[in-house]
């Protein structure tokens, strides 16, 4: 697409990948299944590596490892969850650092892509995460106990029930899965088309000479966006995996 | 063309499978590595340090508590020894009055006592010399009288001789 003389890539080619291995199959490898193994394998790493130093005082990465732990425990589980949530504190963990790493791919040199912009990644993140908190539901109340409180609020007048159910049922067991999956991806596919629009447009003035006179500013929000795409993807990471806890506390607890 | 990737598919919102398969794969040997191996050691290192802190605060709050029943022990008997000091004093003070006064009377007495034996021995003395002096009076009484019948004197003349006598007397 060529708007004012840009040469603006369509958004197909910024998000589909040419597969590099098997392509034609169902197991088809390309940039976006290295990405998300290549976050697993970080977050395995720094966690392995923070196991390893078991120093008293932690220093670097066992600190900062450490940290995170302690923030997920206190600002996601206990406060969302509870005393009785903590068990679902390294599940929560590994939860938040892959979704982290695989947004924050977007401004690391020579990726620039968040896995996370494709819906193949948020859509089965949601699913495992809609699959865990009704099983969880089912377990700890029994199968009718668990889609009665989730579908039928307690204190509410029968008639009002006729109203309430359907809307519960759309919001708990449609909406949520769906609105955990498109929040993820829209957020993430918005910062990558807002990096890429800024990138192409520094490009092309650079180019062009008549360009240089506006070139800083392009450029500077360049550097400005990336610098909120890297919070976005704290952001992002946080509401995700805070949600999940909210969603695992309702089922564990009965809900409403 | 900025960007050389090629277009798979029509509609870049839909997911593909291939990287359906390899995310939920990535997730879930994450999950599988992280909750039974990696996680464990980081989690168990952070509630040892949460045992160590406060085994070490309680172990601190029983040291300030000994060193403070410590410290009002001290106190307690540092009063002890203050009052204790402070009787041995008075003590003293009042065992010190009581020798001065003890000294003080003895000194009188004494005094009084040597006084008296000094008054006895100048009574004594004079005595004496009242009796040297009488007996000498007599004696040159005597001599005078012996005298005075040896010169056969007239009365005229008896009286520069008892004169002479008594300044002789006198000046012995």
């Amino acid at each position: 697409m060529i708007f004012a003389g840009i040469d603006f890539p369509p958004i197909a080619e910024l998000l589909n990948w040419k597969p590099i291995a098997f392509g034609g199959t169902a197991l088809m490898f390309n940039k976006i299944a290295v990405l998300t193994l290549l976050s697993a394998a970080i977050t395995l790493a720094l966690f392995f590596f923070a196991g390893r130093r078991q120093n008293l005082v932690p220093r670097g990465i066992q600190n900062l490892m450490e940290s995170a732990i302690d923030f997920i425990t206190n600002s996601v589980v206990i406060d969302v969850m509870g005393q009785e949530g903590l068990a679902w504190v390294p599940w929560l963990t590994g939860l938040f650092f892959f979704i982290l790493f695989n947004n924050l791919f977007e401004v690391i040199p020579f990726i620039q892509m968040p896995a996370t912009a494709r819906t193949s990644v948020t859509i089965p993140l949601a699913l495992i995460v809609y699959v865990t908190f009704i099983v969880v539901g089912i377990k700890k109340q029994g199968f009718g106990g668990y889609f009665k409180s989730a579908l039928v609020p307690s204190g509410v007048p029968v008639a009002l029930l006729i109203l309430l159910v359907p809307i519960e049922l759309l919001s708990t067991f449609i909406v949520r899965p769906f609105a955990l999956a498109v929040r993820l991806f829209g957020n993430m596919l918005a910062g990558h088309l807002l990096l890429v629009t800024f990138a192409v447009i520094s490009e092309a003035l650079f180019v062009r000479s008549i360009g240089l006179v506006v070139l800083p500013l392009p450029a500077a929000t360049l550097v400005v966006l990336t610098g909120y795409e890297i919070f976005v993807g704290f952001l992002q990471a946080f509401i995700f995996t805070i949600l999940t806890a909210v969603y695992l506390g309702e089922s564990a607890g009965g809900g409403h | 063309m900025v960007f050389g990737v090629v277009t798979q598919s029509p509609n870049p919102i839909l997911p593909s499978t291939g990287e359906i398969i390899w995310s939920v794969i990535s997730f879930a040997i994450l999950l599988a590595v992280l909750v039974k191996y990696a996680f464990p050691p980081v989690a168990s290192m952070m509630a040892k340090r949460s045992d160590k802190i406060r085994d070490d605060l309680e172990a601190a709050e029983s040291a300030r508590r000994d060193a403070e029943r410590l410290a009002e022990e001290r106190r307690e008997e540092l009063g002890r020894a203050r009052e204790e000091g402070q009787r041995i004093i008075e003590d003293a003070r009042a065992t010190g009055e009581a020798l001065r006064q003890e000294a003080a009377a003895e000194a009188q007495r004494e005094a009084q006592m040597v006084r008296e034996q000094a008054q006895l021995q100048v009574a004594a003395e004079r005595s004496r010399l009242i009796l040297e002096l009488r007996g000498e009076l007599a004696g040159m009484a005597i001599e005078l009288s012996t005298r005075i019948l040896a010169h056969e004197l007239a009365s005229s003349e008896v009286d520069p001789l008892v004169e002479s006598f008594l300044a002789e007397a006198d000046s012995e």
